[in-house]
């Protein structure tokens, strides 16, 4: 007699089969001449000029332990930042990578497994990279439980000397304060692994700057935060005016209803949150913007809509004031106010990538060709990338 | 794309029925002579799974990358998770010749066969070594498909220096069907364990070589063993019981990796709080964490249960580790013992190879036993391959200095060396399988931990999936106490690995190899029981003189006989029983066994008087002693510690009881 198994319940035959077909996997991608946005050479210009020019400054005014530049990032399925990184900085520099990726394609329910499987055999084998190096297949987000597999690897290999947070999507476009998977609590929770750093260290964050990727919620926080400091903070109120003829409230207000306006205050505010979290730890963080690089996504856009953050965090190992007054302390922390300006004049003094590139053709050609060469590694037509980039 | 397409040989069906016609045309003078065959089918089952464990498939995979002239293989799992496994090594490569035929002749394997140099797997003009001069491990070419064992599915990435292109395989493994034997009956058809996808993919890095293999579809029953299923469901039912008695008694092991949800995204704590409990720190790197993983086995016996045993203080991961560690041609944790000079700590001996010859004293001192002894183990520069497995970086974890002082009166270790080459003159080579060659040490101490490495481990060019045989090769003398003293290594330099079965986990305890290794270890365990109970003897002598004030008392000296008797050790005394008020032992004792008193004993809640304090001293004595004869058999290591309580205050009650 067959086993009959009541509507819903579980039999003893299931959980023993873990695939549904008999069929190995096919290759994901079977042809390499699709290019995505994220090939053109603009991206390149980004990884060269901010990422690799800022990491390699950081490495050569502080050598890596050991050696070993760890970094955290959310490489694609062709891994080419992290190619790039091998080749622009660690083997010219003698410094060793090792890297802690996510991306969900290593899943094992994911098709696109047996391309990164290649990628990874690649990248794995790179003098330089160091054997402790994984991609995992967990999605970034679930860093916001630190119960999670993600966060106990992340917390592994960490700290970080470099944190590449390369969105696709918006940094602020989630709901705030909610408990499910999300960007703000997930940097958050990095933040207490990188407090263990006792030096400095970079993160990168691209993330979309445009009014449908910003959640209206996030955006008033930011603009508050942003009027306090007119309020409170001359030099900022002098740096805002000054840049972005911004002096009150009412001003921040009209200017978030223009796409310019928008993108400064929402990056300036943004960078005000990370400086709000990094301050509150014990010893308190410091951090200052770097540059910011944007170029268009959105055809037609008036504004960048991609926006790359260079920023430093500097511990600052200062003690903490003394409630009873039986220690000196002399020694003063940061102010809030005095970085928030200077990170207003660097979003003030942005890059236009596309404007850039438009404006220097030895330039565009250059980063074409030198994305050529990185896709080639990546098994990529080069012939058939240099015709879709340059007709596009 | 490959199918395996179904075809027989012609050439086989002919042979039959000539032999056919042969038999029935033979008599007396007529014999037909032929030579026997094997079916293919047998080794068709070979890639449903021959391994008793998941860590076995891992272990071959290992085995493979070794025979490739691999330095480093690298171990990535998603534990506690374990939804995905890659291997990667950075060995030869296989050429696409060589990928085609793994997969087309499963078991077939062109390692020791001529095929193996054409397809550049093996060495030119010896097929018995690696391209690179290694004596090769795996015994046939059944590795790669031991991981039918873990996994529906696998991908496998390999390229060879030279080449422009990587040569990649995605592989569905087939389940062997009950029916097939006899629908399919014929003896000469290819069997189908699988479909494979395989295309190349261009390749900048021409200069690279290696093999990486990607385990993607973790069965879920190897899933559950990897995750320590069996205990945590015990122990999740436990939690969900609301007795506080019955919830005291299930713990976790001392050290584990911890456990996901059902999700499989997060990590699920205990009753501390915590998610995983290593005997290492996250960021330790990776050598130094697997020292730690060793001595916390050491720590374990001086501060938790004398005889640590790695299925209690391990989950399935972690003793999978420590297997792996003890299989796979690799450097000792903290050194070979033939590179050490024992002078200070330990005596030395070499074994006779005569079955009645004995142990002679050798003179080791100042030297390395290698130079002593003229040992050449390990052949291979063993230190020219590495394996990292997640956190740790593997090495042999065995330790032979700095152990534990116990109550023993022989405070040094005996190190046996035997060294033997038999080249069974006698007999041809096609029955006695040729010759034999291997060096040996047998090395004493009053405490083996853990428990697991008391026996004998044969290793052959360095590899061994047999791990120790506690029995000593079905040792029959009643020496058990004595053989729980020894850990044994047999480093085999030729012959026996035919004597291995398929799987490499047991032998074919037929084959004269076996049967010679047996005896030789069997004479020496002799050699080193008459040598160990003539030091005990003359060491006890002296102990002797010096403790005839001692008194003991008659509950003590009942004990301390049944000790002796059951251990044949004169040198060697019950092991101290401990009754701590504080948790804390004041013994430095290692073989000490060390419980709570207020566990055992009950706190008599009315005024003590000195008639019933002295009753109470009297039998907590007799308690003593009681678990001191029950360890002499054994039994009170059959229990976990908490159980060992457990016993003791019900033999302590009853003693207690009046009677009435």
């Amino acid at each position: 007699m067959n086993n009959t198994i009541p509507g819903g319940e579980e039999g003893h035959a299931d959980d023993i089969i873990e695939v549904q077909t008999y069929e190995a996997p096919m290759p994901q991608q079977k042809a390499k001449d699709i290019f995505l946005p994220w090939h053109r050479p603009r991206k390149q210009y980004v990884r060269q000029y901010q990422w690799c020019r800022e990491i390699q400054a950081h490495i050569v005014a502080r050598r890596p332990k050991e050696g070993i530049l760890k970094y955290l990032g959310l490489p694609g399925l062709d891994l080419l930042d992290l190619r790039h990184f091998h080749a622009a900085i660690c083997v010219q520099h003698s410094v060793k990578l090792r890297f802690l990726g996510f991306n969900t394609s290593a899943r094992p329910n994911s098709a696109a497994q047996t391309e990164l499987n290649v990628s990874m055999d690649e990248v794995k084998r790179l003098v330089q990279v160091d054997p402790l190096s994984e991609v995992i297949g967990d999605d970034f987000k679930q860093l916001t439980n630190q119960k999670s597999m993600a966060f106990q690897k992340a917390c592994e290999l960490g700290p970080y000397d470099v944190i590449n947070l390369d969105l696709c999507d918006g940094f602020g476009a989630g709901e705030p304060g909610v408990l499910k998977p999300n960007y703000y609590t997930a940097v958050n929770n990095l933040l207490t692994i990188q407090a263990r750093n006792p030096d400095p260290w970079l993160l990168f964050l691209t993330t979309r700057a445009d009014k449908p990727n910003i959640n209206a919620t996030v955006l008033q926080a930011l603009i508050e935060k942003y009027c306090a400091n007119l309020a409170q903070c001359q030099s900022f109120k002098d740096a805002s005016l000054e840049h972005f003829s911004i002096e009150t409230d009412e001003a921040v207000a009209k200017a978030t209803d223009q796409p310019k306006g928008l993108l400064e205050v929402f990056l300036t505010g943004l960078c005000k949150w990370f400086l709000g979290l990094a301050l509150e730890h014990t010893p308190p963080i410091s951090v200052e913007l770097i540059s910011v690089f944007g170029y268009r996504v959105d055809k037609g856009a008036e504004q960048e809509d991609l926006v790359s953050l260079a920023l430093r965090f500097v511990p600052m190992h200062v003690p903490v004031q003394d409630p009873l007054g039986l220690a000196a302390n002399t020694a003063r922390g940061p102010d809030e106010g005095t970085l928030a300006t200077r990170a207003l004049r660097k979003v003030a003094k942005r890059l236009d990538a596309d404007l850039k590139l438009a404006n220097d053709a030895e330039l565009l050609l250059k980063m074409t060709e030198d994305t050529a060469s990185l896709l080639s590694l990546a098994r990529y037509d080069v012939e058939k990338y240099v015709e879709w980039a340059t007709a596009s | 794309m490959v199918n395996n397409s179904q075809f027989t040989t012609s050439s086989v069906k002919d042979e039959e029925t000539k032999l056919v016609a042969d038999i029935k045309a033979s008599g007396t003078n007529n014999v037909v002579q032929t030579v026997l065959r094997t079916d293919e089918r047998v080794i068709a089952r070979v890639t449903d799974g021959i391994y008793r464990q998941p860590g076995s498939a891992l272990r071959e995979l290992i085995s493979n990358a070794y025979d490739a002239d691999a330095t480093r293989v690298v171990i990535k799992t998603d534990a506690p998770r374990f939804e995905r496994i890659s291997i990667e090594d950075n060995g030869h490569g296989m050429e696409p010749e060589a990928v085609a035929h793994v997969l087309l002749h499963i078991g077939g394997s062109a390692k020791r066969n001529d095929i193996g140099a054409s397809i550049g797997v093996t060495a030119q003009g010896d097929p018995a070594k690696s391209p690179g001069g290694r004596k090769l491990i795996g015994k046939i070419g059944i590795g790669l498909f031991s991981v039918s064992q873990l996994t529906h599915t696998f991908q496998i990435i390999t390229k060879v220096k030279g080449d422009d292109h990587r040569t990649v395989a995605t592989i569905a493994l087939r389940q062997y069907a009950d029916d097939e034997a006899t629908t399919e009956a014929g003896g000469s058809k290819k069997f189908e364990s699988g479909k494979v996808n395989i295309w190349r993919e261009k390749a900048a890095d021409t200069e690279t070589h290696g093999t990486t293999i990607v385990l993607t579809s973790i069965r879920p029953q190897a899933r559950d063993t990897l995750r320590s299923r069996e205990i945590w469901n015990a122990i999740e039912h436990n939690e969900s019981q609301s007795e506080d008695e019955e919830r005291q008694v299930l713990q976790p092991p001392r050290f584990h990796i911890g456990r996901v949800d059902p999700t499989g995204e997060t990590l699920k704590t205990t009753m501390d709080g915590k998610t995983s409990n290593l005997p290492w720190s996250k960021g330790d790197p990776p050598e130094a964490a697997f020292k730690k993983l060793v001595q916390s086995v050491w720590n374990e016996s001086m501060y938790g249960s004398p005889n640590p045993q790695l299925d209690r203080i391990f989950d399935y991961y972690l003793r999978m580790v420590w297997q792996l560690s003890l299989a796979v041609p690799l450097p000792y944790v903290n050194g070979h013992l033939f590179d050490m000079d024992i002078a200070g700590w330990a005596e030395a001996f070499q074994l006779s190879n005569l079955p009645k010859g004995s142990a002679l004293q050798l003179d080791a001192a100042g030297k390395p036993l290698r130079k002593a002894a003229a040992l050449t183990d390990p052949g291979e520069r063993v230190g020219d391959f590495e394996v990292l497995f997640d956190d740790l970086k593997l090495a042999r974890p065995i330790n032979f200095q700095g152990l534990p002082t116990t109550g023993n009166a022989l405070k040094k270790q005996l190190v046996f060396i035997g060294k033997c080459r038999e080249e069974f003159r006698k007999s041809p080579r096609e029955l006695s399988g040729g010759p034999l060659d291997f060096e040996a040490y047998l090395f004493w101490t009053p405490k083996v931990a853990p428990v697991e490495h008391q026996g004998a481990l044969i290793r052959i060019h360095g590899a061994s999936g047999t791990l120790f045989d506690s029995t000593f090769m079905r040792y029959q003398v009643s020496e058990q106490t004595r053989l729980r003293q020894i850990t044994c290594e047999i480093f085999v330099k030729e012959g026996l690995d035919s004597a291995l079965n398929i799987d490499r986990e047991s032998f074919n305890n037929a084959h004269p190899h076996s049967v010679y290794i047996t005896k030789w270890l069997h004479s020496a365990l002799r050699q080193l029981a008459s040598t160990q109970k003539r030091l005990a003897g003359e060491v006890r002598s002296v102990v002797r003189t010096e403790n005839q004030d001692a008194t003991v008392t008659r509950i003590q000296s009942v004990a301390a006989k049944a000790w002796q008797e059951e251990t044949d050790d004169i040198g060697s005394t019950p092991p101290a029983i401990e009754l701590s008020h504080t948790g804390q032992r004041s013994l430095d004792s290692a073989d000490a066994y060390v419980f709570s008193h207020a566990a055992i004993i009950p706190v008599n809640a009315g005024a003590k008087t000195a008639k019933t304090k002295a009753h109470s001293a009297i039998l907590e004595e007799k308690l003593k002693a009681i678990a001191q004869v029950l360890a002499s058999f054994g039994l009170l290591d059959a229990v976990p510690s908490r159980k060992q309580e457990k016993l003791l205050k019900a033999i302590y009650e009853i003693l207690d009881a009046s009677g009435e």
